[in-house]
């Protein structure tokens, strides 16, 4: 029951996709390689889910899951075919549920597993895990046998595994793509032994859930042994190419969410050679230069040095040599070739004036350190002599130098001279004096009314979770708060008169498309706003701002709540107590026979405008939960919207 | 006055809406409140005795006995985390005899029924920060006063005062608990309050040997007063009206 919960949480995510080009396409390789089993069609069905990660998984009721982390990196369709064939046979040898119950055995010493140390119960479940992927792989390699794919393709899947945490990246890094004029960058960017891929194949896999590759591949190159034919693509290659296309794109927009910037450069580069008129891609590669601006500003980017290898060494090399002042005049620079391109581009807008804020925090007299004009005299003693003719070039400078001029915070002027005491005790006083203004007017401030007339209120979430009984997690009884919560945040707003929009997984019906659209760009948004620690503008911001034109707010709410039972201790005590004191039985009865009970509510709503935070409400409460009590805070976080 | 007192009361309680959100934006409460005193603190078979006679008589104290002072209160929320509240309360104990001390007085046997009513006012805190909800759900500590007017009767039933003016005494109380809402706009409030009652504290130095027949008596009234307002466990119903 908890797995299906937990897979219905996960349907709910927004991270899946349903009914799309992808998922049919996906399920149409799948009717192809079980045309011999069409009963075992039937109980299966497969999706495509928004994950950079390299897997495919399957749950016990039949639903496989295809990563577009992994559907980019296939070749052809074959491939495709041979990894539904493996998962095909998780599901069918009950792999899953059995893997539950096994390791629920391991972790509680039951039968074989009595007396095990704790690295001895993580060896066994890894033995265990490793001999379901075995047969999967082997049990697998018949089904695909059976079809009409080329059987010599299957061997290339486990290059594609062993790559599985590299980059994707293809052809040679493109450095004078972001070169033009004087903006040359050294050489030393881009010049770098490119070391070829050394992958070790067998490696130790004790602790894994899989066998290492060498031994995956030699036990499926033997079931192979002596067999031949078939095609490629059975459905269509130039869907399989279509879809790898989409699954690339998307990886590049999912690369930029989870801040793995590098990566999303990267990828885009290489989708630019064959598309280099595409505005995604180059809005998608100005992007990626902002998100590193923006870590190099704090010092934060990090890059794994081992992952990078072949001809990708260089995109690597290429963001680590240069220093978060040429990373903020890299990224600059691409932002206003994206705005020339499109200049009512709102999100493009705001990124550059962020970044301008940032950088010039941290860098003083920026203003003075570009050329302006194209035949511009050079300026000297730059620590970065080349990034001076970044801007010189673009098509219309003087818009740019307007936004910079405008959005650079001005340079502090710090009064280095000695002072007298007398002057000591004056500037003492203008602080004070300016500390109370300021806390007046943050005072201020935070009385200002929000006005928030309508809001949408989204993925609403409540957990319930009683220590005392074996299965903690009560998802019964929490799916029920979550069906009846609609009502209560109506009621709610009904009273005061406010308009809302409920965009709630767990009533969502199938023919709610829109619904569902916007669950999943809005979950995308908000797990990017938990990584960032700084405000940054999102890579989505444009999506959201459509989100908001739809639903006609800016205000979107996510809240929920978390209730714990814990048994109590001292029971003897209180039990004691009654005896001796009689007069406090009532007092020791109600502790003897309650649990100990505690509940949170939180409800954060953001102004996906302005993408402030415009109200946190967190309340932990000493109290069990009920359906008033989350009435009342519903209304209490609404009326604070409203006033 | 009582014009002034009202027009003030509305004024801060227009003044503040806008930061009380209440239980749905209901703001007013009533509760039926039980007040129920151990009997640790004082005892009252008297009544038994008027009812059953001599027989039902005891000395062992019942401590699990409580005497009930039947209450109602009216609370208005005029902050996010304050109410007002003004109570109505009718008070019924029993006067402890001196049996078992060593008088050789024949009235210091005897029992009396102490009888009347309380107003109050109460200022309810909610503890909105530390481990609490939204008011009218949540934790609270209470300031109250109540003021209170007695008169001694032979038995419960009895319409004859013993005194020919009624004791009138303040009682001020501080109180803590918490309120819960167990279905949609009902109220449970459960919580303890201790109060002391300004009575003259006579039977607290002298004995019956000291007193007089009227002595005896209204000194029983400031006692039972005292025990009654000593310790208060509140369990009470309520009802968010609008």
């Amino acid at each position: 029951m908890e797995s299906t919960f937990s897979i219905d949480d996960f349907l709910a995510s927004g991270s899946v996709l349903f009914n799309d080009a992808v998922s049919v396409y996906l399920d149409e390789v799948l009717k192809e390689i079980l045309k011999t089993q069409p009963d075992l069609k039937k109980k299966v069905r497969v999706y495509a889910v928004k994950s950079a990660s390299v897997n495919a998984f399957t749950t016990n009721s039949g639903l496989i899951f295809v990563n577009l982390g992994l559907l980019s990196r296939l070749d052809n369709e074959a491939q495709l075919a041979f990894v539904l064939s493996h998962e095909v046979v998780h599901y069918q040898k009950k792999h899953v549920i059995n893997a539950y119950v096994t390791n629920i055995d391991i972790e509680q010493g039951r039968g074989d597993y009595r007396k095990l140390s704790v690295s001895e119960k993580g060896f066994a479940k890894s033995t265990y895990s490793k001999e379901k992927e075995s047969e999967a792989d082997l049990s697998g390699a018949a089904i695909y046998q059976k079809s009409d794919y080329a059987k010599d393709s299957v061997e290339n899947i486990f290059d594609i595994l062993k790559m599985a945490d590299h980059p994707l990246s293809w052809g040679a890094f493109p450095k004078d793509r972001f070169e033009s004029g004087r903006y040359v960058f050294p050489d030393s960017f881009t010049t770098i032994d490119v070391k070829p891929f050394a992958v070790d194949e067998d490696y130790d896999d004790s602790s894994s859930s899989h066998p290492n590759i060498k031994k995956r591949r030699e036990a499926v190159r033997d079931k192979f042994k002596g067999i031949s034919g078939g095609v490629d693509f059975r459905i269509s290659e130039t869907r399989f190419q279509s879809i790898r296309k989409i699954a690339r794109y998307e990886l590049c927009r999912q690369f930029l969410l989870e801040h793995r910037y590098a990566e999303s450069l990267a990828l885009a580069t290489s989708l630019q050679g064959e598309n280099p008129g595409s505005s995604y891609l180059r809005e998608t590669v100005a992007k990626a230069c902002y998100g590193l601006a923006r870590q190099g500003l704090k010092d934060e980017v990090n890059l794994d040095e081992e992952e990078w290898v072949g001809e990708a060494v260089r995109i690597f090399n290429f963001v680590k040599q240069q220093s978060d002042y040429e990373l903020s005049v890299l990224a600059l620079r691409q932002l206003a070739r994206c705005q020339e391109a499109t200049p009512n581009n709102a999100e493009i807008s705001l990124m550059t004036k962020d970044l301008i804020k940032a950088f010039s925090e941290k860098h003083d007299s920026l203003t003075l350190n570009f050329v302006r004009l194209a035949n511009g005299q050079p300026i000297d003693h730059l620590k970065y002599p080349y990034t001076q003719y970044a801007f010189a070039d673009l098509k219309n400078p003087a818009a740019f130098f307007d936004v910079l001029d405008k959005n650079v915070v001005p340079t502090k002027k710090v009064d280095t001279r000695p002072k007298t005491k007398k002057e000591r005790k004056e500037q003492r006083k203008l602080e004070a004096e300016r500390e109370k203004v300021l806390a007046k007017q943050r005072r201020k401030e935070k009385r200002k009314p929000l006005n928030v007339n309508k809001v949408v209120v989204v993925n609403p979430l409540y957990k319930k979770i009683d220590k005392r009984k074996s299965q903690r997690v009560r998802h019964v009884e929490a799916e029920k708060v979550l069906i009846a919560i609609d009502e209560k945040i109506n009621d709610a707003a009904g009273k005061l008169g406010m308009a809302t929009e409920i965009i709630n997984p767990n009533t969502i019906t199938n023919t709610q498309v829109s619904q569902m659209q916007s669950n999943s760009v809005l979950s995308d948004w908000i797990d990017e706003q938990m990584r960032s620690r700084d405000k940054t503008i999102s890579p989505i911001y444009n999506e959201m701002v459509a989100l908001a034109d739809k639903h006609k707010t800016d205000h979107f709410m996510w809240m929920g709540g978390i209730s714990v039972k814990t048994k109590r201790y001292l029971k003897g005590f209180y039990i004691g107590t009654a005896i001796i004191v009689p007069t406090l039985t009532p007092w020791c009865a109600y502790y003897v026979f309650t649990a100990d009970a505690a509940t949170l509510y939180f409800a954060l709503v953001f102004n996906v405008r302005t993408q402030e935070l415009e109200l946190l409400d967190v309340r932990p409460m000493a109290m069990k939960d009920n359906g008033a009590l989350l009435q009342s805070n519903i209304y209490y976080t609404l009326f604070n919207l409203k006033n | 006055m009582r014009s002034f007192y009202l027009a003030s009361l509305l004024l801060m309680t227009g003044a503040v809406s806008a930061q009380v959100p209440g239980f749905m934006g209901k703001r007013f409460s009533l509760f039926v409140d039980a007040n129920a005193t151990p009997a640790f603190f004082i005892q009252n078979d008297h009544n038994q005795v008027i009812a059953a006679g001599e027989s039902a008589r005891t000395y062992n104290s019942n401590r699990l006995a409580f005497t009930f002072r039947p209450q109602v209160t009216a609370e208005y929320l005029v902050g996010r985390n304050l109410s007002l509240g003004f109570s109505y309360s009718r008070i019924s104990v029993g006067t402890q005899g001196a049996r078992g001390a060593s008088t050789d007085k024949n009235y210091a046997l005897d029992d009396d029924v102490v009888r009347g009513k309380s107003l109050g006012l109460e200022l309810k805190f909610f503890r909105f920060k530390k481990s609490a909800s939204i008011a009218p759900i949540g934790f609270y500590r209470t300031v109250s006063v109540y003021l209170t007017q007695t008169n001694a009767y032979d038995n419960r039933g009895s319409k004859a005062k013993l005194f020919v003016n009624d004791f009138v005494y303040p009682v001020v109380s501080y109180g803590m608990g918490r309120q819960t809402m167990i279905a949609k706009s009902l109220l449970l409030k459960t919580g303890v309050e201790v109060g002391w009652a300004f009575t003259p504290g006579n039977w607290l130095r002298e004995g019956p040997d000291d007193w007089n027949v009227q002595e005896f008596s209204g000194y029983n009234v400031h006692q039972s007063l005292a025990g009654d307002y000593a310790v208060t466990l509140h369990v009470a119903l309520g009802y968010t009206l609008f």
